[in-house]
C-alpha cells in the first residue's frame, strides 16, 4: 500500500491544511515510511473474542449520575461520573473574547459564509 | 547555594517555622533563573514582579498567624499547555502565541489554594508532540547536564528547569512519555498518575484518551506531595475518578520488603543502550539487597505497541486540534477571502511541521477505508496491553523498566526521522495505552555524565507502592549530591 500524492492532497482537503509543492514530496515520503511501520499492526494477530461494548448502567446517587463501564474502560473500577447536564453561565464576558481577533457589537466577525 | 530552600517539601518547612521568608525564596530561586536561563531557555514566560508580591502576601499571613497552604511559597513551573489565567499559554505553538487564558486549569486552582507561586511557564514540543522540545515554535531548551544534547520532550522545559535549580516543583503533560521521558534525560523525578488521578480541565488536548498531567521534582517526597494536591475528582473532567484517595502518601512502609517486584526481560533485548541497562541492573541489585523480591517476567514490546499508540494518538490529535480555525481565538491569516480559505490559511501558517504531520497521519488512519486497518486495529492492540498488564499485576506489586532506549541524545540528531523520534517513546507508550500510573527517576550516570533514568510501573492508583519502592531506591543509591549546573 503506497500513499499517493493525491491520497496526501485529499487528507490536506480534509484537515484543512495546505502543502506547497515541495512539501507535498516530502510529506508524502515522510507519511510513507510512518504508515509503511504501522502497517506491521496489520500482521499482529489478536485472539479474536469479542470486545464487549461498554455496558453502560446509569443511576441517580446524590444528584449525580453515576456511569458504570465494563470491559473498555480506562480504569477497571465503578469511578466514572457524569455530571448533570445544565448550563452555567460564564459571566466574564470581556474574558470570555479577550483572545478574539475580530469583533462587531458583540459578535465574532468573519468573512461572508453564504453568497 | 539552595541549601534548605532545594525542595518543596524543606521550604514550606522553613517558611512555616519562620527560618526563611517566603520572598528570601523566590529571590533566590529568580537570582539562579536570571544568571542561567539564557544558558537553558527552559521558560517560554517567565513571571517574575507578579512571585514577588505573591511571596510577600504569604510572609504577610504567616506574620498575622493565619493558616497558609501545603504548598506556601513555593515555586512552581507550569508546562505551557495547561491554562493560567493571565499568563499566556502558548502550547509552544505560533496558533496560541498570543493566548491567554479567561480561567485557570483545574490543578493551577489547587496549587494556588495551597499557597505554591507560578514562577513561569515552560517551554515544550508544539502542543506536546515530540520527544526532544526541538518542535517548539519559539526556542531550544538545553539539557542541563550538557548544553548540547536536548532536555527530552514533550515536557522538556519542566523538566531542565527542575534540574537546573529553577524551581523545586514543575508540572508536565504525559501522553506517551513526556514527562517521564524528559525527567530520565534531565535526572530527576517525573510521575505520569493512573489516568482518572487528576484533572484534565484546563490542560490543551493532544489525545484525550492518553493525556494526564502530572508533577515534576528533585525528589520522590516532594513528587508525592505534588500529587496529593493535584489529585481528585473534579466535575469539569468527566473521565476524572471519583474515588476515596489518601491526602497523605506514607513514604516508608515494612511491608516494601514484600513487594513482587516484576522485570520484562524483552525490555532488556534489542536496542537498550549498554550503558542504561546496566544502571538499570545494578538498582535492581541494590533494592533486592534491601529486601525486595524481584523476578523476571515476561511482557512483550514491540514495534505494533509503537503502531498502536501512533495511530490512537494522532487520530485523537486530528480531531483535538480541528478546533483551531482563527475564529473565536488563537491566530488568524491575513490572506483570505471566504472562510475556507480563513481556516485553511490559519491553520497552514500557524501550525508547526510535526503537529501537521500528526493531523494529517491522523485524518489518513480515521479516513474512510482505513479506519479497520489502523484505528480498529489499533483499539483491539489496545485491549491486548491492558490484558498482558493485568495478567502481570495479578502476581506482581510492580514492574521496573528503563524509561528511555539512551540517556539523552545530541540536539538534532533524530530530527530528520519521524520513526527514530518516534522509537524513543517505545518504554513509556504502553503504560497511557493502559491508563498505568509510572514514576521516572534517576538511577546513576552513564561516562560522560549524562542521567540515566529507571520507569517504575504499577497498577491503577497504586501510585503509594510506587513512591515507596521509588523512595527506597533513591535512599539506596544517595545520587542527589550532583547537580546539573
Amino acid at each position: 500500500m503506497n500513499i499517493t500524492k493525491t491520497e496526501v492532497l485529499h487528507i490536506c482537503k480534509l484537515a484543512k491544511l495546505k502543502l506547497s509543492e515541495e512539501e507535498l514530496c516530502r510529506t508524502t515520503a515522510e507519511l510513507e515510511e510512518i504508515i509503511q511501520h504501522m502497517k506491521c499492526i496489520e500482521k499482529f494477530s489478536f485472539e479474536e473474542k469479542e470486545i464487549t461494548k461498554a455496558n453502560v448502567k446509569t443511576a441517580l446517587s446524590d444528584g449525580k449520575i453515576i456511569c458504570q463501564k465494563e470491559n473498555i474502560t480506562q480504569i477497571d473500577v465503578k469511578t466514572q461520573v457524569l455530571r448533570k447536564d445544565e448550563v452555567k453561565p460564564f459571566s466574564d464576558y470581556e474574558k470570555l473574547f479577550r483572545n478574539t481577533r475580530d469583533m462587531k457589537d458583540g459578535y465574532i466577525r468573519v468573512p461572508k459564509i453564504i453568497e | 547555594m539552595l541549601g534548605d530552600m532545594e525542595s518543596a517539601y524543606e521550604i514550606v518547612r522553613g517558611i512555616k517555622e519562620r527560618r526563611f521568608k517566603a520572598e528570601e525564596v523566590m529571590e533566590k530561586y529568580l537570582k539562579i533563573i536570571s544568571e542561567q536561563e539564557s544558558r537553558i531557555n527552559a521558560f517560554i514566560t517567565l513571571r517574575e514582579k507578579g512571585c514577588m508580591s505573591e511571596a510577600r502576601m504569604i510572609d504577610a499571613k504567616i506574620a498575622k498567624g493565619e493558616r497558609v497552604g501545603k504548598l506556601a511559597g513555593v515555586p512552581i513551573a507550569i508546562k505551557d499547555n495547561i491554562c493560567t489565567e493571565g499568563i499566556k499559554t502558548t502550547c509552544a505553538s505560533r496558533m496560541l502565541e498570543d493566548y491567554t487564558s479567561p480561567y485557570d486549569a483545574t490543578v493551577i486552582e489547587k496549587l494556588k489554594e495551597e499557597g505554591a507561586i507560578i514562577i513561569g511557564k515552560t517551554n515544550m514540543d508544539e502542543f506536546a508532540m515530540g520527544s526532544s522540545t526541538e518542535n517548539s515554535a519559539f526556542k531550544q531548551t538545553s539539557n542541563p547536564w550538557e548544553l548540547r544534547k536536548v532536555p527530552g520532550g514533550s515536557s522538556g522545559g519542566s523538566a531542565a528547569a527542575v534540574a537546573s535549580g529553577f524551581t523545586p516543583l514543575a508540572l508536565g503533560s504525559d501522553t506517551g512519555g513526556s514527562i517521564r521521558q524528559p525527567a530520565a534525560f534531565c535526572g530527576v523525578v517525573g510521575l505520569k498518575p493512573t489516568y482518572g488521578m487528576v484533572s484534565r480541565f484546563g490542560l490543551i488536548a493532544f489525545a484525550s484518551s492518553l493525556d494526564q498531567v502530572g508533577p515534576m521534582a528533585k525528589n520522590v517526597k516532594d513528587c508525592a506531595l505534588a500529587l496529593e494536591i493535584l489529585q481528585g475528582n473534579d466535575e469539569k473532567d468527566s473521565t476524572s475518578c471519583n474515588i476515596k484517595l489518601t491526602d497523605k502518601y506514607s513514604l516508608e512502609s515494612e511491608s516494601i520488603k514484600k513487594l513482587r517486584v516484576g522485570v520484562p526481560k524483552q525490555y532488556f533485548e534489542g536496542e537498550l543502550d549498554s550503558e542504561v541497562k546496566n544502571a538499570i541492573m545494578k538498582s535492581i541489585k541494590t533494592l533486592e539487597k534491601a529486601g525486595v523480591k524481584v523476578e523476571e517476567v515476561s511482557l512483550p514490546i514491540n514495534e505494533e505497541i509503537l503502531s498502536a499508540y501512533y495511530i490512537i494518538s494522532s487520530a485523537e490529535a486530528s480531531s483535538n486540534l480541528a478546533r483551531f480555525d482563527g475564529i473565536r481565538y488563537g491566530y488568524r491569516t491575513s490572506e483570505y477571502k471566504n472562510i475556507e480559505q480563513l481556516i485553511t490559511n490559519t491553520r497552514t501558517e500557524a501550525f508547526g511541521k510535526e503537529v501537521k504531520r500528526r493531523i494529517l497521519l491522523g485524518t489518513y488512519v480515521l479516513s474512510a477505508g482505513y479506519y479497520d486497518a489502523f484505528y480498529n486495529k489499533a483499539q483491539k492492540m489496545r485491549e491486548s496491553i491492558k490484558a498482558g498488564y493485568r495478567e502481570i499485576f495479578s502476581k506482581y506489586d510492580l514492574i521496573i523498566s528503563p524509561v528511555a532506549p539512551t540517556v539523552a541524545f545530541g540536539k538534532g540528531e533524530k530530527v530528520h526521522s519521524s520513526v527514530q523520534m518516534y522509537l524513543q517513546d517505545l518504554y513509556t507508550i504502553s503504560v497511557n495505552l493502559a491508563g498505568l500510573p509510572a514514576l521516572s527517576m534517576n538511577c546513576g550516570f552513564n561516562k560522560k555524565n549524562l542521567p540515566i533514568g529507571l520507569q517504575i510501573i504499577g497498577s491503577h492508583f497504586s501510585e503509594e507502592k510506587i513512591f515507596q519502592l521509588a523512595y527506597l531506591l533513591e535512599c539506596e543509591l544517595d545520587l542527589r549530591k550532583k547537580v546539573a549546573l
